[in-house]
């Protein structure tokens, strides 16, 4: 009887002490995952937003300093202005308004005969080289702002409202870093391969040429161009 | 010699709490290691807030002395009898982008496919650079006269590009839903994208990758952010006299 009372006890003990465990088991499977890769993650999240906010924060000193410099009463007119006139400069530089030069590089594509170029090709390598950081592009000589259509329509390709003929050779120019000189042809040269081996683009024998300039030059868009659509940037009160 | 059943049954029950014992210890070293990646975690996501904060206040900032500027200018060249230089500077600031531009246009939203599986669903089904580099072609050859990716302005310099994961518009980060907005005619812009083969295919059921296509009688286009810092775009462009 007293041996039958111990065994009882025993095991009911051991079964509580089971299932306690198990229960604890349990909790810390469900517990929620929070891995390092998360954290990680986070982590890169945070040092972007420190570095724009850094960046954010000299901008507007720098624009703290030169709206002092304008609303100083006591500054001569004139050098006010001329750091106006330099500032409107820089905005036309950027707009594409003004013809520029430098170190570039030049793209020379053409196709077999009685083949045509395809517009997707050169704005496949127009898009690569403004990612690659170029600061100023053209095609045939046509300056290329945001807003340029490069659109295949029949026998030639608009760029800026002008057509070119699709079965000559287009030349693409750009000024770019010579810093990075053989990263950027590396590149273009994995792009050249890629639209050379394309099999919708076999038929054509796409024959494209890279060379490196010392100087190149590239002209200026002019302010009346299709390209900028004026009458839709002014403002609708105007 | 011979066991009883309740000395056989009492070994395996001891030995299965043996196992269990050892096994939660190490699950509490563990969560240990689990409870301090978790007060880091915890702590980065409240300096995120705070940083998000600071950005959100300091954009505020900059647009306000981006303004305070233009007054100034504006200011400055009457005082000084210089109103052409005025037109001139608006016009070209106009021309590069940096200007808010507003009116009739279309918005173009492209977004993965709802419930993306990555092992039942293809690569088609989400978005990629290409594809918003695709829409804004398609944009600029039914002649929009401005856009943006996200509020993202786009002007001479912008480029779109994806590194790993991540799709970049002027340096910053976008995440989906990638919203294009673009100033033009909203009747010949949206023929542009719903004619398109390629969208089309793309949104079709099966590989459903969202593309939704309003045409507005109005749409924002923001100024480019980093219209007072243009010397890391234009530092290598000699000027030809």
């Amino acid at each position: 009887m007293k041996t039958g009372i111990i065994k009882t006890v025993t095991f009911t003990v051991v079964c509580l002490v089971l299932g306690i465990l198990i229960a604890l088991q349990m909790k810390n499977v469900n517990a929620d995952q929070i891995s390092e890769q998360n954290l990680e993650e986070l982590q890169t999240k945070l040092i972007e937003y420190a570095n724009k906010n850094v960046e954010l924060q000299n901008r507007n000193t720098e624009l703290y300093q030169y709206i002092d410099i304008l609303e100083d009463d006591k500054a001569s007119g004139s050098a006010q202005v001329d750091s106006i006139l330099r500032e409107k400069e820089r905005a036309a530089i950027f707009a594409g308004l003004r013809e520029v030069r430098n170190y570039g590089l030049e793209i020379r594509l053409s196709t077999a005969e009685n083949h045509m170029i395809r517009d997707s090709v050169l704005r496949q390598f127009v898009n690569e080289l403004r990612a690659l950081g170029a600061q100023a592009v053209s095609i045939n000589d046509e300056r290329l702002v945001a807003t340029s259509e490069i659109r295949a329509s029949g026998s030639v390709i608009i760029i800026n409202g002008n057509g070119y003929n699709r079965e000559s050779t287009f030349v693409i120019k750009a000024i770019t870093d010579p810093q990075k000189e053989d990263y950027i042809l590396s590149y273009l040269e994995s792009i050249r391969r890629s639209v050379t081996n394309d099999p919708q683009f076999q038929n054509d024998q796409y024959d494209i040429r890279f060379s490196t300039l010392p100087e190149l030059t590239i002209p200026a868009l002019s302010e009346d161009s299709i390209a900028f659509q004026i009458d839709l940037l002014q403002p609708e009160d105007n | 010699m011979r066991f009883s059943k309740t000395s056989t049954l009492l070994f395996v029950l001891l030995l299965i709490i043996g196992s269990i014992v050892t096994s939660h210890v190490q699950t509490v070293r563990a969560e240990f290691r689990r409870s301090d990646l978790e007060t880091r975690y915890r702590q980065r996501q409240e300096d995120l807030r705070l940083y998000e904060e600071q950005f959100e206040r300091l954009t505020e900032e900059n647009r306000q002395l981006l303004q305070r500027q233009e007054d100034a200018i504006a200011d400055l060249l009457q005082r000084e009898g210089q109103e052409g230089i005025l037109e001139e500077l608006r016009f070209t600031r106009m021309l590069a982008g940096f200007t808010q531009v507003s009116g009739e246009g279309v918005r173009i939203t492209l977004n993965d496919k709802p419930d993306y599986d990555i092992f039942l669903d293809t690569e088609d089904s989400i978005v990629h650079d290409g594809d918003i580099r695709h829409v804004l072609d398609l944009l600029r050859n039914a002649g929009a006269a401005a856009f943006s990716v996200n509020q993202q302005r786009i002007v001479n310099s912008s480029y779109i590009y994806c590194i790993g994961p991540t799709i970049l518009c002027n340096q910053q980060r976008l995440t989906p839903p990638y919203v294009i907005e673009a100033r033009g005619n909203p009747e010949a812009l949206a023929a542009a994208i719903h004619q398109d083969p390629t969208l089309s295919i793309r949104a079709m059921p099966g590989i459903d990758l969202i593309v939704i296509v309003e045409q507005l009688e109005e749409v924002v286009i923001p100024p480019f952010a980093d219209a007072n810092n243009l010397e890391p775009f234009i530092n290598r462009l000699e000027v030809v006299r």
